[in-house]
């Protein structure tokens, strides 16, 4: 009986080849060159709005002239009520600052569980605008701010209030009217930890209360600078036009803060990537492609062109990646055309077709592939959570652990910590903003305080013991022996279930380049437009082509993917 | 005052770090003392009760057939290795004499059954256990001796007792002070990479 319903579970799966390997996948600098995809969190999330019809609706809006006071939007999910709770405060332009060392913002928000009521407003009037600062409960999901780009607002606002459209250029160039600095949840400064909304399918999924949250902002910054503009000349006022407001996203600076939880999160990191591996096995078994999928592709390849030509950054090393990948990618274009896709196993010859050229022209072909496989792959979206912790096998034998490192750790083994430049990193949390760093080991002080992101080094001085073992004991004795390694057990126990749990460079190194990791975490946010202003930030917007709150609904609303501004 | 149990356990994590526990012994430490605290029990107290002084580098059980006992045991250390220890099969019970906190040990058997499913417990001479409370009573008898031991007996297993966590100010600012110790002071190095660094903001 088992074994007939067992079998028709697996009938019932979709045809895959197999999965590229994790030795393939986890490389920092793969890593690095991954674009947003259809199984993105804002993407996936957007969707489940959709399919809710769930609406946010302004209840209060106690904003002055100047675009200065509070607001609050509630939305309704799985039969339950979101609040997000808007403060806008004048700023002196002396003080605004995307730092984490700032200290006031143009505005600030929560995601609050329920709807506030007075009492709650009150409280969050005098604690969220701190921020840090601030205590919080766990009625707040989320903690946030935003400051202005001074420069797209001012335009915006002046425009609307003389009746006409922002410039174009403007608009494309910048991108959003706010950038955020720090979007904090699961338990930060008091707020709800993650587990309070675990039971509820809309937000359970990684990092969606965050994103709900975001996407809100970004509707509160289209209200905030059409108001400002309707009060400053209500007779000529004109509102901002749709395709404006799509194309508007939400601004953010990212650094080193977000790099360690790649690190630290190895389940959750497997699930991400297994995902994402398997709707791509998924694509690639498709033996023949229909007619519409294949004039997709092409519509789709047409835009990806557009976009690429509309992101220019200033880093250099970022600008000549996309310079070749415009080349590369219009070479793919030349030989990818109908008839070529007509014929068998398309996708797969296509994303052999990409394998000779750079990482992003990969990456970016495997971003393509999964875009019109809606159908095929959306579901795997609702696999990218965990909330197991990886947990130990006493019972495993120390034999089987030195297998399982040299079988999965081969490239720790072959590194030579010996080199200062295998360590001449260390990643610490920062006095100053209790916020992840990473220092100089030769130069600047705190290296004996370093976080455990030195995995790989931790891993050899493991596989070291081990091999100094005269027989094989098990786990449980090993570690009453040797408790300093029993972090690395754990990590190497844990890869062994999860595969595509552990970044295969050493990320002490010298080499290790930080804007990788962050890129592949925002990339699973559905960030686009990576405009890197350092090996250790990047600028990127979220939200940008999203569907506004009332477009949910459109059939157009989940064409998103890599969004351009198209010329009127 | 309230806490989430994300900050509760990051904070302890640093404390035991900073008191000598390696990065693997921490983990399960803090996340032990967070479990506490879900139960109504001072957490805080519990794991810094281990944690009053440097931790030794490692701890040696007695062994005699199937029972592993532990002298002067420092639970931060000694708890995960007994747990280990039964879990992998290699003694049926791990007794504790003078033990720094006996609450620890139940947090950690505690976590042990939430994350794994295997069932421990704490009991006294007579297999009965321990529940959070009746340890924070026997907190100062050090002469009492502790058991730990296998048991799927669901009145063993302390399901949590509130969605918020609720801490003492003053232990909550003393735990935030001995996790400071693991703390770097930023450098003008740092200062000058960081996000947002070198734009001007009012663009």
């Amino acid at each position: 009986m088992s074994t007939a319903i067992d079998k028709g579970a697996a009938d019932a799966l979709p045809a895959q080849l197999p999965l590229r390997s994790p030795s393939t996948v986890m490389r920092l600098d793969r890593l690095g060159a991954f674009f947003p995809t259809r199984l993105s969190f804002l993407r996936s999330l957007l969707r489940d709005l959709a399919a809710q019809n769930a609406q946010p609706v302004r209840t209060r809006w106690e904003i002055d002239a100047d675009g200065y006071g509070r607001a609050v939007y509630t939305i309704e999910l799985d039969g339950h009520r979101y609040s997000l709770i808007a403060f806008s405060t004048a700023l002196p332009d002396s003080e605004r600052t995307d730092r984490v060392i700032a200290e006031a913002w143009d505005t600030t928000f929560n995601l609050f569980d329920g709807i506030p009521d007075d009492a709650d407003l009150e409280r969050l009037a005098n604690n969220t605008p701190r921020q840090e600062a601030g205590r919080f409960l766990p009625s707040e999901l989320v903690l946030s701010r935003a400051n202005k780009s001074v420069r797209l607002f001012a335009h915006v606002v002046e425009r609307l209030a003389s009746g006409q459209q922002p410039d174009e250029q403007m608009i494309r160039d910048t991108g959003y009217l706010m950038r955020t600095t720090a979007v904090y949840g699961n338990g930060k400064f008091g707020i709800s930890d993650r587990s309070r909304v675990l039971d509820k399918p809309t937000l359970n999924g990684p990092f969606r209360v965050e994103l709900l949250t975001v996407w809100m902002i970004r509707g509160f910054t289209h209200d905030l600078v059409e108001h400002v503009a309707r009060v400053r000349d209500p007779q000529k006022f004109v509102p901002l036009a749709p395709r404006f407001k799509r194309y508007l996203g939400v601004g953010n600076s990212t650094g080193l803060g977000m790099a360690p939880f790649l690190v630290s999160h190895p389940i959750l990191i497997n699930n991400w990537m297994a995902a994402r591996e398997t709707a791509l096995a998924r694509v690639l078994a498709i033996e023949l492609s229909t007619t519409q999928i294949i004039a997709r592709v092409q519509a789709l390849m047409a835009r990806t062109n557009q976009h690429l030509q509309q992101w220019n950054v200033e880093d250099s090393r970022q600008q000549s990646r996309i310079d070749l990948l415009r080349t590369e990618f219009d070479s793919i274009r030349q030989t990818a055309d109908s008839a070529w896709l007509t014929k068998a196993r398309p996708w797969q010859r296509l994303s052999t077709l990409a394998e000779p050229l750079s990482l992003e022209c990969q990456e970016l072909i495997v971003a393509l592939l999964l875009e019109p496989h809606g159908e095929l792959i959306d579901g795997l979206a609702h696999c990218m959570s965990s909330q197991h912790a990886a947990e130990l096998s006493p019972s495993q034998t120390t034999d089987h652990l030195r297998t399982a490192i040299e079988t999965e750790f081969q490239w720790a083994l072959e590194l030579d910590f010996n080199d200062p430049q295998q360590t001449a990193q260390f990643w610490y949390v920062s006095e100053e903003k209790l916020e992840p760093r990473l220092g100089d080991r030769h130069t600047e002080p705190g290296a004996e305080l370093e976080l455990p992101l030195d995995v790989a080094r931790r891993v050899q001085a493991l596989h070291s013991e081990l091999s100094r073992l005269p027989a094989s004991i098990s786990v449980a004795e090993f570690l009453l022996a040797h408790p300093m390694h029993r972090f690395a057990v754990r990590r190497v126990q844990t890869l062994e279930r999860y595969p595509y749990g552990e970044i295969r460079d050493n990320l002490i190194a010298g080499t290790c380049l930080p804007i990788d990791m962050l890129r592949c975490k925002l990339s699973f946010f559905g960030a686009s437009k990576f405009d890197p202003k350092s090996e250790r930030w990047t600028r990127i917007t979220l939200c940008q082509g999203a569907p506004l709150a009332d477009e949910l609904q459109y059939t157009d609303a989940d064409d998103w993917w890599l969004p351009v501004l198209e010329s009127t | 005052m309230i806490c989430s149990e994300n900050e509760l356990v990051a904070a302890l994590h640093k404390a035991a770090r900073a008191a000598g526990a390696t990065t693997g012994v921490a983990e399960d430490v803090a996340r032990a003392g967070g479990w506490i605290t879900a139960r109504g029990g001072d957490g805080i107290g519990a794991v810094l009760a281990s944690l009053n002084a440097a931790l030794p580098q490692k701890c040696a059980p007695q062994r005699n057939d199937t029972i592993a006992s532990f002298q002067d045991a420092r639970v931060a250390l000694a708890g995960p290795a007994a747990l280990d220890l039964l879990q992998a099969g290699v003694c049926d019970e791990v007794l504790f004499f003078n033990c720094d906190s006996p609450v620890l040990l139940a947090g950690l058997a505690g976590c042990r059954k939430e994350h794994n499913g295997d069932g421990y417990v704490v009991t006294d001479e007579q297999s009965r256990p321990y529940s959070i409370g009746a340890l924070e009573k026997l907190l100062h008898s050090k002469d009492t001796r502790f058991r730990l031991i296998a048991s799927d007996h669901p009145e063993a297993h302390e399901a949590p007792n509130s969605t918020e966590l609720v801490v003492q100010p003053q232990a909550w600012e003393h735990l935030l002070e001995l996790a400071s110790a693991m703390y770097v002071p930023s450098s003008e190095q740092s200062r000058t990479a960081g996000a947002g660094a070198g734009l001007l903001d009012n663009d």
